[in-house]
């Protein structure tokens, strides 16, 4: 069986590649997915552990964690398509009324 | 395994009814929208006024007959308790007045409508099971209903370029502070096992030096930070508190801001005391840059709500301080100052707020500080609020900015936190510069056409009674009371600092 830890390494290094994504990405639809990797590094993390325990806790709060995921996806993208009628691109440096 | 079938009785549903409430007329303004004969904005204003009012009265009583001892229930997931009921008592007071202002605001007809209203019910009702649970599921759903319904009233609620760059801008960097909580509490249950805050703190004393979770308390802290706005964490504040209808700001200042700090005693104080050695450094270090940084860039500051923006991140710094207080030796001063801090800097808060409402009525857009130039001409009792305001912000005597600091302080110097004290002091000096600005432009200055003097508002009853109402409350707190709010802090305080 491989180790625990292995995964809560892999975790960790798709949770790192998430968050570099979502922070340094320009393109809004790429910062949207880079949060979901995000999402499914914690999940990994959860069923990894949950499964090591031998507790379903994880498991339960995976299914929480896909729920509000595909909620912030909704109102994420709402977005995108807001700011892309407003502006007609999605690129991240257009916004820049507030500043200082 | 066996899985017990929660105790679902009368009593959990009395003490739950806030947040049942306000699920409920949520999808009842949901249903008003819709319809052809009740969607207008007088009837989406009553039912939001007046489940508010009733929610609030339900939470004030439920409060004086819950005792010291709380009580939980659904394996964890609703505490009925003293420290809950503050938090949801302060969130939805903040929610009635805010709710009193959009009434009034010029931004009604846009904020009442079925839609705004049923997502402004389901999130105070996240904020509501957020501040009331023992259960990291829970409360990481309620923070998440708290926080993607506050994205959508943002953008949705009058969409312009300003709040929608602010609502995307607070969404990605939101999103990202839930993931790395997230990311937190999945190492904390990777190494205790459970997800219940009491157990955790258990499960910590027996498995002491375990890297993982040493690594998922710093994560926490920094997702916490996150959504509190310490400095490294920032960013977002700003600009999401200039995007958003005022109106909106006043509330995310002070309800989001409740909702985190309860959220996070419960979290630190009863699940994470026991690695205090890994998270009190990082907190010490965000609560003093958020002191010294968000104090120095408002300086610069010339939109007034912008200037709110970073003295609520300092603010955030003073909770941050006592919060890295919690777990040191001395323990029973730093939840209640907290507490009382909360109390003080929503009152002044939503006073400020409230005349800058009243003073964008005329307008229609942000005010910058020049406007406010020879305001204590044309509206002396307007400028002598704001001006008490600005006092208590900065902390002076006789106002109750003074002793809320006081107490902080005395949590942090209990504990020998001598240096972060000292960067708070500094910090509050600097801060009376720009507190002081907005009073010099309002007393010292002549109105002059091109300062933008013209500003001539139309009076208002209810900001008048709120701002009176929050002027008194901070002398009255300030001078002659502020034992009797301590009093309700130390009393809210007792279920998790034992005393």
């Amino acid at each position: 069986m491989v180790p625990v830890e292995f995964y809560f390494v892999l975790a960790c290094v798709m949770f790192l590649i998430g968050l570099f994504g979502a922070l340094f990405r320009r393109n809004l639809i790429m910062v949207l997915m880079s949060i979901e990797l995000m999402l499914n590094a914690v999940n990994l993390v959860f069923v990894a552990a949950g499964r090591s325990i031998g507790n379903v806790d994880g498991q339960i709060m995976v299914l929480f964690v896909i729920v509000v995921a595909a909620c912030e996806a909704a109102v994420g993208l709402a977005m995108v398509i807001a700011v892309f009628r407003k502006y007609g691109t999605v690129n991240t440096d257009i916004l820049r009324l507030l500043r200082g | 395994m066996n899985f017990p079938i929660p105790d679902l009785n009368l009593s959990f549903y009395s003490s739950a009814l806030p947040i049942i409430l306000l699920s409920l007329t949520s999808i009842i303004a949901l249903l008003m929208g819709v319809s052809k004969k009740c969607n207008s904005v007088k009837s989406a204003m009553w039912i939001n006024n007046l489940s508010l009012l009733a929610t609030l009265l339900m939470i004030i009583r439920l409060y004086g007959i819950s005792g010291a001892a709380s009580e939980m229930f659904l394996s964890g997931g609703f505490i009925a308790g003293r420290l809950g009921y503050f938090g949801q008592g302060l969130i939805v007071g903040v929610a009635l007045v805010v709710s009193l202002l959009m009434g009034d605001s010029y931004i009604k007809a846009k904020f009442f409508r079925g839609e705004i209203i049923a997502l402004f019910h389901m999130v105070i009702a996240g904020m509501l099971t957020m501040v009331a649970t023992d259960d990291l599921i829970t409360l990481f759903v309620g923070l998440e209903m708290a926080s993607i319904g506050i994205y959508a009233l943002i953008g949705y609620t009058s969409p312009t370029k300003l709040s929608q760059e602010g609502a995307v801008k607070y969404f990605i960097l939101g999103s990202i502070a839930a993931a790395i909580l997230l990311f937190g509490f999945a190492f904390l249950y990777a190494a205790t096992g459970t997800l219940r805050i009491s157990e955790i703190s258990v499960a910590i004393g027996k498995i002491s030096g375990h890297s993982w979770v040493e690594l998922g308390a710093i994560l926490t802290i920094v997702g916490i930070g996150f959504k509190m706005a310490l400095v490294p964490f920032h960013m977002w504040t700003p600009d999401a508190y200039e995007g958003a209808p005022t109106g909106l700001t006043a509330f995310m200042a002070t309800a989001m801001k409740t909702m985190i700090m309860v959220a996070a005693i419960r979290v630190f104080e009863n699940g994470l005391s026991g690695v205090h050695g890994v998270w009190v450094p990082v907190l010490g270090f965000m609560a003093a840059s958020s002191l010294l940084f968000a104090n120095i860039l408002a300086l610069a500051q010339q939109s007034v709500k912008r200037l709110l923006a970073y003295s609520s991140i300092a603010h955030s710094g003073y909770m941050a301080l006592a919060l890295a207080a919690m777990s040191g030796g001395v323990r029973q001063y730093s939840v209640p100052s907290i507490l009382f801090y909360l109390i003080s800097y929503v009152v002044v808060s939503l006073g400020a707020f409230a005349i800058i409402m009243w003073l964008e009525n005329e307008r229609c857009e942000n005010i910058i500080v020049d406007d406010l130039t020879g305001l204590a001409k044309q509206h002396p009792f307007a400028a002598v609020a704001l001006s008490v305001f600005m006092f208590s912000l900065g902390g002076m005597p006789p106002t109750v900015g003074f002793i809320s600091k006081l107490y902080i302080f005395n949590a942090a110097l209990s504990n020998n936190l001598v240096g972060l004290v000292i960067v708070a002091a500094i910090g509050s000096t600097i801060s009376l510069y720009y507190y002081m600005r907005v009073i010099v432009r309002m007393f010292m200055m002549e109105g002059s056409p091109v300062l933008g003097s013209l500003i001539k508002p139309k009076r208002s009853m209810v900001t008048t009674w709120i701002v009176g109402g929050s002027v008194a409350i901070i002398l009255l707190l300030g001078t002659f009371l502020p034992e009797s709010a301590l009093r309700m802090a130390k009393h809210s305080a007792a279920e998790v600092s034992g005393g």
